[in-house]
């Protein structure tokens, strides 16, 4: 009997502030907006049994048993392979439309859960307590674009609470777990209010009325119709997507569908977060792993196909990373324990494709991980600029290029 | 314009009618169903101010009902709930209206506390001593084990003194800034060094005080706690401080000086007495004049705990109390230090659609039961305008246009012989009215 | 093939008058259902169902009857003049010869049409004149013939003058004799539920580990036979064809045990028993599982697994060294030594199981180590004080026993004061429980070695003991339903008292599942407090 009684819309930040709709209730036009999806594999996912050093006989030395996922691995061009079961994400690898980042992380490892994931949300691996007053890089990125995007600038999808990473000074950031969410609902019928309804002509009246009256007044009433006409506009652009793929079954699927829809719908949300957890495998990992890496597979090639079906797969880049990676050597119970650096994805956006950064050393390990070679906050910069939108204010100072649209 | 604060008298012109019962109500506690504003406006503003108030507290009023099975529970989730079942049933209403004020100001969060019990303990501190002097409010909180724990003083001790308690006891709860200086407060620090919390209880260690010579706003000694919250209370920064806070809640977003400083004096007369402080500007000529009504936006527990007194129900306090949260106003969980920041904030478009939707939900029943049912409420109402009219009278206090009444009578009109539906629809579309987000 | 129904009919009365055949009477009755009817009620004897199910029922206990509102009196008052204070002499008149009710499928709701015969028609016939003007109904020779639609009796009337073939309820097996047997057809129940019927492997994996024999026939059975009998306790029994054993998850039944289940000790509130076998379901799930909820079975085992490090298996060592099935015993609320109890208190909870292999000791002990280390890790946290943990042993047993520290704080002890979580081994078995002394109440009952002979799935509800229970905690439950559900004081404290009055005139409630090769059967049973 607590929040998740309900679908209420979940705000991140102290205050919901106003989201202005342009121009009576115009929507962004498609093309112009690019949008952003982080996906993060919430757990710790294994990055040496991900993107595997096959061809590194120190990795076999260092894993006796979890490296038999050498066998049906994906080759790429760099000597590395991926894990058998991500076969569609390796074409889209090999066709250019996927680029694989080694080594991400950032310096002097932390190997909690919750604080790793921390510094990845807050952008800061300097972060030491989270505050009422602490914002995620996200957050900051809505902020910045909130007065010049339509509707809802930044949401996150699934889940009941929105993560650190979108929490905000001054937009409100909700976290949908289905479309119903965002109606205008009736009192006497499920679903809607009708668009005959008189209750509509209350509201419009009210604003007529209220121009004339005082300031606060002809505020409520301005904010009143334009909650209306949110309610519409995204009843109106929901209701004109259909998946053009088969997305499999189960939460992740779900939740990319959502993501797909929001992107298509042209609604103008443009920076998104969905979690797919489960990857913190201490013990027994071959099977769980693989069972992951399978459904990831299936999600992000049908979020592809979906967006490719509805022609904004250009307009749309996913990030694909966890909060570390696990250690190099395999633990005593057919798992492995926390890390540090792992690969990373990033998915169309229009980046280049292929392999980036070196091959981990598996030679020169810090505390039993490889050494991070690019710092998690150049691939945000790259990212956000990508977006338009100022990354050296989003992450509080410069960071060099991560490479991923080129140099 | 001293005559502010002097009693309103009702006259030929300016009655105290359902409109001015219905914004005391609004004011003081968090609304009320449609015969207690009949009550009172029957009663006459003097005794309608004193049952809203209740009578003078002496001392501590006894604890709130059920405080130690909602403390068994050791959940926040029924704590906030409870608080809830308070300002729908509790008496006098100016008491719940007024902890969950002191709740704002001394914003002390259970996110980072995770204790239940002292949550509950301190609201409970609050309905006890929140209408007392100022000085004994003051002195309860700074043993409260909760504010303690909140604001760090658990580390502050003798040679390493932590001035986070001292600072926003000066910055937040008493003077504001510019009121004290940087040594005022390392001073104060030393003087709450060992106010400790043990097993859940305040505990005095003597042992880690510092019971060194201090100086503390020009005055020299051997300072403690209580002289500190002595000296701070009987300073005028502090009365103003108050009374600015008080007339944002209860009169008008933006006081103006006059005003503050005429509360401010009223409240040093009283010798610092929050009771008849309140109760003199619950009465005042400033409080029913027109600058005061319908100046301020309503805040998520005014809404959705307004909407459930407006039709005199009662609904599942749970559900309330999350349906509050996810409009912005989580209780046990102020987003900052300061409090709740409110008025125009509140409402946004999305924040106008959950306002609605909730409104929605609760009518179709889709909020658990709300009892009785709001048809019940219009059984003598026949026609589409009698419907309107009623619903006006209901969530308004009949203040109701011509315009807005036809459109309402067209809502109920559109329900046909359906008569229960005509009157939860048009409930629903009165409360879309801009007026009915204001307070 | 047709038959002169009208003779039929004629014939057996007949042969009621003569032999007193029931069942003949009652097989004419059937021949006369319509064919869609997709259930079907049988009473052969309706003064003696009455009677027996009274008396199983029971008084209504006198507490009760001051919480009945107005409107259930009055209701109470019209129903005894209606049948002239003696239901059972009212049941033999208005149908003494028998009776047959039958079901119908349609859009709007279930439709209903009854065969009754009896004792007296003419006066039976006044009295519906008199109570239920309304109803449709017709007479048919000394028949009569009620129906929830004019349009069915009007159709059953037509039946009874023309040919045409007996219907197939004629030859349906309702099984052994009873005051009150049913058939269901749940064959045509799925069909007319359409979409809404899902087969087996589509529900959620809980239902079909849990309910495994009862959804399982619901699911694929063609017929469900029911019965309710009276007497000393009332028990319903459903029995249907279809045996969850004969299938691929015949390997989710425990195998047998040579000693038979724990009998729930006296005093205790509850025994729940499952005839599952974790440790299969965990060891294979893909044979029993989809995919998704392989994955989320993979994932528990991962983090099962790293308790115990690579010391153990949880499926191999720790689930194999225990012999299934587990049982769940609830047992009664010991409030703790110091300091006065929590206003909410628990009852005390114990899974009990033999144990297969000793290793299991060592395994268990530490993954309790393990898992209180983490849970006062937590607490510290949170400020709050450990539970630590000792080990302790007596002659016969030895195990850990995690407590709390005194109470010190302000205010009364929050819940967990009154929990001193124990996993103890004596006896060839192992329990773990919330209290040492639930631990201590289920070693003894190892000892006393009482078994209850029902096999399969069992759930045992004992009223009073509850009542118990529940009213050590009735104040803080009452402010739970006032939060919880919007309740007024007043109405939460009824809902208690009701509740209360009812518990303490239940002796026992029980729910038994058995599955064999070739059937699956339920029984209810209610055992009143006299």
């Amino acid at each position: 009997m607590t929040l998740d009684r309900r679908s209420f819309l979940q705000f991140a930040g102290a205050v919901p502030l106003w989201w202005g709709l342009r121009g009576g209730g115009a929507l962004a036009p498609l093309g112009d907006d690019r949008t952003l999806l982080v996906l993060e594999l919430a757990g710790g996912n294994d990055g040496l049994n991900t993107v595997i050093p096959v061809d590194d006989e120190r990795y076999a030395r260092l894993r006796p048993k979890l490296s038999v996922v050498r066998s049906g691995a994906h080759r790429l061009v760099d000597g590395t392979a991926l894990h058998g079961a991500l076969a569609k994400v390796h074409g889209l690898v090999t066709g250019g439309r996927a680029t694989v980042l080694h080594g991400v992380g950032y310096p002097r490892p932390d190997r909690s859960h919750f604080r790793s994931r921390d510094i990845w949300h807050v952008a800061d691996p300097a972060h030491v307590r989270v505050t009422a007053a602490t914002t995620g890089w996200l957050g900051r990125a809505a902020d910045t674009i909130a007065r010049e995007s339509a509707g809802v600038p930044a949401a996150a999808v699934g889940g009941l609470e929105v993560p650190l990473l979108l929490k905000s000074e001054r937009t409100a950031v909700p976290s949908l777990r289905r479309v119903e969410d965002f109606q205008w609902l009736s009192a006497t019928a499920r679903g809607p209010v009708g668009s005959a309804s008189p209750t509509r002509a209350v509201v419009a009246a009210g604003e007529r009325a209220g121009g004339t009256g005082d300031d606060l007044r002809a505020f409520v009433a301005g904010t009143a119709s334009r909650g209306v006409a949110l309610a519409d506009d995204l009843s109106a652009a929901l209701a004109r997507y259909r998946p053009k793929a088969d997305y499999p079954g189960g939460q992740l699927g779900n939740d990319l569908r959502l993501a797909a829809q929001l992107v298509v719908s042209g609604f103008g949300t443009r920076l998104l977060h969905l979690s797919f957890g489960g990857f913190d495998t201490h013990a027994r990992q071959l099977p769980t792993h693989a069972g992951l890496l399978a459904q990831l597979d299936a999600a992000l090639a049908a979020f592809v196909a979906d967006l490719d079906g509805h022609a904004a797969a250009e307009r749309v880049v996913v990030l694909v990373h966890s909060e570390f990676g696990r250690r190099a050597a395999e633990n005593a119970s057919q798992g492995t324990d926390h890390g540090a650096a792992a690969p990373a994805f990033v998915l169309l956006g229009g980046a280049r494709g292929g392999v980036l950064g070196p091959v981990p050393d598996l030679g020169t390990l810090d505390d039993g991980d490889p050494i991070a070679t690019t710092d998690f906050r150049s691939v945000y910069r790259d990212l956000l600029t990508w977006l338009g939108i100022d990354a050296a204010r989003v992450l509080g100072g410069e960071h060099v290029s991560a490479g991923l649209w080129g140099s | 314009m001293n005559d502010l604060l002097q009693p309103w008298e009702p006259s030929r012109g300016d009655r105290f009618d359902l409109a001015k019962a219905g914004h005391l109500l609004r004011r003081a506690g968090y609304g009320g169903s449609l015969s207690l504003r009949l009550d009172l406006v029957a009663a006459g503003v003097a005794a309608a101010v004193d049952r809203v108030a209740g009578p003078a507290p002496a001392a501590p009023l006894p604890p709130p009902e059920r405080l130690q099975d909602v403390i068994a529970f050791g959940d926040i989730a029924r704590v906030r709930a409870h608080r809830v079942w308070l300002a729908l049933h509790g008496e006098p209403v100016l008491r719940t209206r007024m902890s969950h004020f002191w709740h704002g100001h001394f914003a002390t969060s259970n996110q980072k506390l995770q204790d239940p019990r002292a949550m509950a303990l301190q609201l409970a501190t609050f309905d006890g001593a929140g209408l007392l002097r100022f000085d004994e409010l003051l002195a309860a909180m700074c043993r409260d084990p909760a504010l303690l724990r909140w604001l760090d003083n658990d580390g502050n001790k003798k040679g390493k003194p932590n001035e986070n308690f001292a600072r926003e006891l000066f910055e937040l709860f008493t003077l504001g800034r510019g009121h004290y200086s940087e040594a005022d407060v390392r001073e104060a620090a030393r003087c709450f060094t060992g106010w400790h919390v043990r097993d859940g209880a305040f505990r005095f260690a003597a042992n880690l005080h510092d019971d060194g010579e201090k100086e503390l706003f020009g005055a020299r000694g051997r300072f403690g706690g209580d002289d500190v919250i002595a000296a701070v209370v009987a300073r005028r920064e502090s009365a103003e401080f108050l009374a600015d806070r008080w007339l944002r809640c209860f009169v008008h977003p933006e006081p103006e000086r006059v005003e503050i400083d005429a509360l401010a004096a009223v409240y040093e007369r009283s010798q610092r007495s929050v009771y008849a402080t309140l109760t003199t500007l619950l009465r005042s000529r400033l409080f029913f004049s027109p600058r005061a009504r319908g100046a301020k936006v309503k805040s998520p527990a005014d809404f959705v705990l307004g909407t459930v007194r407006a039709l005199g129900a009662h609904a599942a306090p749970m559900e309330l109390a999350a349906a509050m949260a996810a409009l912005g106003e989580a209780w046990c969980e102020p987003p900052s230090v300061e409090g709740w920041h409110g008025e125009r904030a509140w409402l946004s478009p999305a924040s106008w659609l959950l306002r609605s939707n909730f409104v929605a939900d609760l009518l179709a029943g889709r909020t658990g039961k709300l009892q009785p049912a709001p048809a019940a409420l219009f059984a003598r109402s026949k026609t589409p305008a009698e419907i309107a009219n009623r619903a006006g009278v209901l969530l308004l206090d009949g203040a109701l246009a011509k315009n807005d009444a036809d459109h309402l009578a067209a809502v109920a009109a559109a329900h046909g012989a359906d008569h229960a539906a005509a009157a939860v629809a048009v409930l629903h579309a009165a409360a879309c009215l801009p007026d009915y987000q204001l307070a | 093939m047709p038959f002169h129904r009208s003779l039929v009919v004629l014939l057996s009365c007949a042969a009621s008058v003569v032999a007193q055949d029931r069942s003949a009477n009652q097989k004419a009755l059937l021949s006369l259902l319509p064919d869609e009817a997709v259930a079907v009620v049988v009473i052969d004897d309706p003064r003696l169902a009455v009677t027996e199910l009274r008396a199983a029922l029971g008084d209504v206990p006198p507490a009760l009857r001051e919480h009945f509102g107005f409107a259930a009196w009055a209701g109470l008052a019209a129903a005894w003049i209606a049948v002239d204070g003696d239901p059972a002499s009212f049941a033999a008149t208005v149908a003494g010869g028998g009776a047959v009710v039958a079901v119908l499928p349609a859009p709007n709701g279930p439709r209903l049409i009854a065969l009754l015969r009896p004792n007296d028609l003419a006066a039976t016939e006044a009295w519906f004149a008199k109570f239920v003007e309304r109803t449709p109904r017709a007479t048919y020779g000394e028949l009569l013939v009620v129906g929830s639609h004019q349009d069915l009796v009007a159709r059953m009337q037509r039946r009874f003058g023309e040919d045409g073939p007996v219907s197939r309820w004629a030859d349906v097996d309702f099984g052994p004799p009873a005051p009150l047997r049913s058939a269901i057809d749940l064959a045509s129940v799925r069909a007319a539920a359409g979409e809404q019927a899902k087969p087996f492997a589509e529900h959620d994996a809980g239902a079909r580990f849990l309910l495994l024999p009862l959804l399982h026939a619901a699911t694929t059975a063609e017929f469900a036979t029911f019965s309710l009998a009276g007497g000393e306790r009332l028990v319903l029994r459903a029995s249907a064809a279809a045996s969850a054993r004969s299938g691929s998850c015949r390997d989710l039944f425990a195998p047998p045990t040579a000693s038979g289940a724990l009998a729930l000790p006296a005093g205790g509130l509850s025994v729940l028993r499952l005839d599952r076998s974790v440790r299969a379901l965990l060891a294979q799930p893909e044979r029993f599982l989809a995919p998704a909820e392989v994955l989320a079975v993979q994932g528990f085992l991962s983090i099962a697994d790293a308790i115990d490090g690579a010391h153990s298996s949880f499926v191999d060592d720790l689930l194999g060294g225990l012999e299934e099935p587990l049982a769940l015993h609830v047992l009664p609320v010991t409030p703790p030594p110091d300091a006065g109890p929590s206003r909410l208190q628990l009852p005390g909870f114990a899974v009990v199981a033999r144990v297969k292999d000793p290793a299991v000791h060592d395994v268990l002990g530490r993954m309790a180590q393990a898992f209180v280390l983490i849970a006062n890790a937590e607490r510290q946290q949170r400020g709050q004080a450990p539970f630590p943990l000792r080990t302790r042993s007596t002659e016969a047993g030895h195990g850990f026993v995690a407590e709390p520290l005194p109470w010190r704080g302000p205010g009364d002890p929050p819940i967990e004061q009154g929990l001193s979580p124990t996993l103890w081994f004596e006896n060839g078995h192992v329990v773990l429980a919330s209290t040492y002394d639930a631990a201590m109440a289920m070693v003894a009952a190892t000892r006393a070695e009482e078994r209850d002979a029902r096999g399969g799935d069992l759930l045992v509800l004992r009223g009073p003991e509850w009542a118990d229970a529940i009213a050590a905690s009735r104040d803080v439950l009452e402010t739970g339903r006032v939060l919880d559900e919007g309740e007024t004081p007043a109405v939460a404290k009824r809902f208690f008292d009701v509740l209360l009055v009812v518990a303490r005139s239940l002796r026992e409630v029980a729910l038994h599942v058995e599955c064999d090769d070739a059937r699956a059967t339920l029984e209810l049973s209610l055992d009143r407090v006299r």
